[in-house]
């Protein structure tokens, strides 16, 4: 007995497993274990007691009242004094408190989002330990247990999780395992989560298509859109399953907002054709570069140079958002006069090489004439005998 | 001109007096280019006078003269081969760039390199062609047994002399080939082991580089160099081989003419070289990628047979056990002047045993048409 009490006392749960083992276990895997918090700095109560009435005496705190949650994380998390060693910020309660779930709390509705739905009760992780729910890669799941299929808390809208999940961004953070791609939280925050005011879509798709936004605000949709109340970005690429437009799907975008004998169709069409002409002579260009690599020819200059006109058709890609023609000739036409130069030119080289072809009948006339002189002094030493 | 001569025999004269040319030439005839042997006890140009005066056997011409290809092929590897060493880095990290300098900075250096591939090539062939000529005509009964072993040790060298050179092009394709045609002979029993101990597992590329860089330009030549000298050995004490009935053909041709007949089969086949070097590139392929195996593999084309072989038997039979026909095959390929020795002389017989060769040579280019047309997927 001395020994068992020895040895639950040792570890930081005290003796509050042996009435709550899988708590326990939980517990022992958290970072908070780690860092030897105990039982009692979260549920108070007395820790060397052996009865449960004893234990439970006093100031415990069962914390079953989701309210209570979020001010008793808090009591740690917003100390700056006690946070600065782990160099955590402290203003999470702050930014829970203007969130949509932290009001939503305020008001008394518990089925929002508490601490603890995100992090875990007794086995919090690490956020960059791959099975924290709060794991980049695993929000999208996190969140979607309350905005997913089976438990929506959106009503009759379509869920944002099933949404997300169909986009690009999911498609590129799952399944490319591309970090910059964004979950949930990098659009609607994280603590302070809150659903994007309609003009403000186009400031956070902003963060990271800075290009695209920039266009975007000199061409005529950003103060027409604004004007109809229509949320920006989203009205062309939808919001949770954000689809990376096709140009070649241009004339189904535009024909959703403008008649398709209209000018405006009609500068949409133009800048398609531009564009694939564009991309059709760089596939063109490398083709034959590749076809010039295994002749050989020194084609590492040819490929920079392919590079580059890449890049020129990449800043055409978000001019397009200016909608206006000229912008998006000037790079995608330097994209293609870059890759027409490169074609003309790897022709060039390649037309010297059938001077070899030619190098090679000549080659051949005077391996002839060498084998009818040898053979004519075989005949020649054959009659001296 | 009379004096020029006078002097230029002055000269031999004056090296003869302090060195044996003699013998020095009669080491270069060695390897087949002489029929016959000079007479070291004379000065040269008497010597060589007697031996350029003894008429050539009327059969001494095509295709006796394949050997002699294999040596002059042989010279033209070793010479190429050199000019590439001049700027070959035979480490992992430089190989492949150093083969892109070869092919496209320096001068003519892709004209040799494509050269030196395209020698290899018909090296090979050659050294096929004079096996199964050897083959039909039953060249390896008594007395020329040992012309047959070294012969088909000859063209089992070149075969490792071309795999390891493969490998030594360090692009992915080539990289991968040699890596599955490893993989078919480490299976071979007892052979398979030796195999491995001197290839090794390629999992340390830098070391497997290395070696075979060591085994490409040095080893192997010298023990191929070594088996010549032993063939053309035989050659010189047994005679070249005759057709009945040519026997008793009297001699015609002296030693010029049967130089310039050799000189034009060499003109020409340098012909063939430079038209395959010039119309058929040998790309450079990709840098490899030790991570991924390309699909659509294919091993090279003179082990395609073996492969067949191998893979015909359906899948759950061990590699191993399939591999030990592959060793019998070997063995028996190898040993055969011990294991037939009936005498093809009788005409009943001749036939039934032309038939079987026949047969014995359509079942070689079945398994190397299965090899080439088996669908290998990457992985």
């Amino acid at each position: 007995m001395i020994v068992l009490v020895l040895f639950f006392s040792l570890i930081p749960a005290g003796q509050c497993g042996l009435c709550h083992p899988e708590e326990r276990v939980q517990f022992a895997e958290s970072i908070h274990a780690q860092e030897m918090i105990s039982c009692t700095d979260c549920h108070d109560g007395d820790p060397s007691a052996i009865s449960p009435e004893q234990a439970h005496r006093g100031k415990f705190r069962s914390l079953k009242r989701r309210t209570e949650i979020p001010k008793m994380c808090a009591r740690c998390h917003s100390d700056p004094r006690m946070m600065r060693v782990y160099n955590l910020p402290t203003d999470q309660l702050a930014l829970y408190r203007t969130s949509q779930h932290g009001t939503q709390i305020d008001r008394g509705d518990t089925r929002a989002a508490v601490c603890t739905d995100c992090h875990g009760t007794h086995k919090i992780l690490r956020s960059t330990d791959p099975e924290s729910p709060s794991y980049i890669r695993n929000i999208p799941e996190t969140c979607g247990r309350c905005h997913g299929e089976s438990e929506s808390v959106e009503g009759s809208r379509p869920s944002s999780y099933t949404a997300y999940m169909q986009g690009v961004h999911a498609e590129e953070l799952l399944k490319k395992n591309n970090p910059n791609a964004p979950e949930c939280s990098r659009c609607h925050g994280i603590h302070g989560a809150a659903p994007a005011g309609v003009g403000d879509v186009s400031k956070i798709c902003g963060n990271c298509h800075s290009a695209a936004l920039r266009a975007f605000r000199e061409g005529p949709h950003a103060a027409a859109m604004t004007e109809a109340g229509l949320p920006e970005c989203v009205a062309c690429h939808d919001n949770h399953a954000t689809a990376a437009s096709d140009i070649q799907d241009i004339q189904e975008i535009c024909s959703e907002c403008h008649a398709t004998d209209s000018a405006e169709f009609e500068v949409g069409e133009k800048m398609r054709v531009l564009i694939t002409g564009a991309e059709e002579q760089l596939a063109k260009a490398h083709q034959m570069v590749m076809q010039a690599s295994s002749v050989p020819l020194y084609v590492e200059d040819y490929l920079a140079r392919l590079e580059e006109a890449r890049t020129h058709l990449m800043e055409a890609e978000p001019a397009i958002h200016t909608i206006s023609l000229p912008e998006v000739e000037r790079s995608a036409a330097i994209a293609r006069s870059l890759g027409e130069e490169v074609e003309a030119e790897i022709e060039g080289e390649l037309s010297e090489l059938s001077l070899r072809k030619i190098g090679l009948i000549v080659f051949w006339f005077y391996i002839l004439l060498t084998i009818w002189i040898l053979f004519q002094y075989r005949q020649r030493s054959l009659r001296k005998q | 001109m009379a004096n020029e001569t006078g002097r230029l025999h002055q000269l031999i004269d004056w090296t003869e007096k302090r060195l044996n040319l003699t013998e020095m030439v009669s080491l270069l005839t060695m390897f087949g280019l002489f029929y016959t042997e000079l007479n070291t006890s004379k000065p040269l140009s008497e010597a060589v006078r007697e031996a350029l005066a003894k008429p050539l056997p009327a059969y001494s011409r095509w295709p006796r003269v394949m050997g002699l290809l294999v040596l002059i092929l042989f010279l033209f590897e070793l010479g190429t081969g050199l000019l590439l060493a001049f700027y070959y880095r035979p480490t992992p990290q430089e190989s492949y760039a150093s083969i892109l300098i070869i092919a496209r900075g320096v001068r003519f250096g892709w004209f040799v390199r494509q050269m030196h591939f395209w020698g290899a090539q018909l090296l090979l062939v050659i050294l096929i062609a004079r096996l199964i000529r050897f083959f039909f005509r039953g060249h390896y009964r008594p007395p020329r047994e040992l012309i047959w072993i070294t012969a088909a040790l000859l063209l089992v060298t070149a075969t490792h002399l071309d795999f390891t050179g493969r490998f030594l092009a360090s692009n992915n394709d080539f990289y991968w080939s040699s890596r599955r045609a490893m993989e078919l002979l480490f299976s071979i029993p007892i052979m398979g082991v030796f195999f491995s101990f001197v290839i090794h597992e390629i999992e340390d590329y830098t070391f497997t580089l290395s070696r075979f860089y060591f085994m490409h330009i040095l080893m192997l030549p010298t023990l191929f160099w070594g088996l010549l000298y032993l063939s053309f050995s035989g050659i010189r004490r047994i005679g070249l081989t005759e057709i009945k009935g040519e026997e008793h053909r009297p001699a015609r041709e002296t030693f010029p003419a049967h130089l310039y007949n050799l000189l034009i089969i060499v003109v020409f086949i340098f012909g063939i070289l430079v038209t395959f070097s010039v119309l058929v590139p040998v790309p450079f392929g990709e840098p490899i990628d030790y991570l991924e195996t390309p699909g659509n593999l294919r091993i090279p084309w003179y082990l395609l047979a073996p492969y067949g072989l191998v893979e015909i038997f359906p899948s759950w039979m061990p590699i191993s056990g399939r591999s030990l026909i592959l060793l019998v095959v070997l063995m028996v390929f190898i040993l055969l002047p011990f294991l037939d020795r009936r005498s093809n002389r009788e005409p009943s017989q001749r036939r039934r045993i032309w038939i079987v060769n026949f047969v014995l040579l359509a079942v070689w280019i079945f398994f190397t048409f299965y090899g080439a047309f088996l669908d290998i997927g990457g992985g």
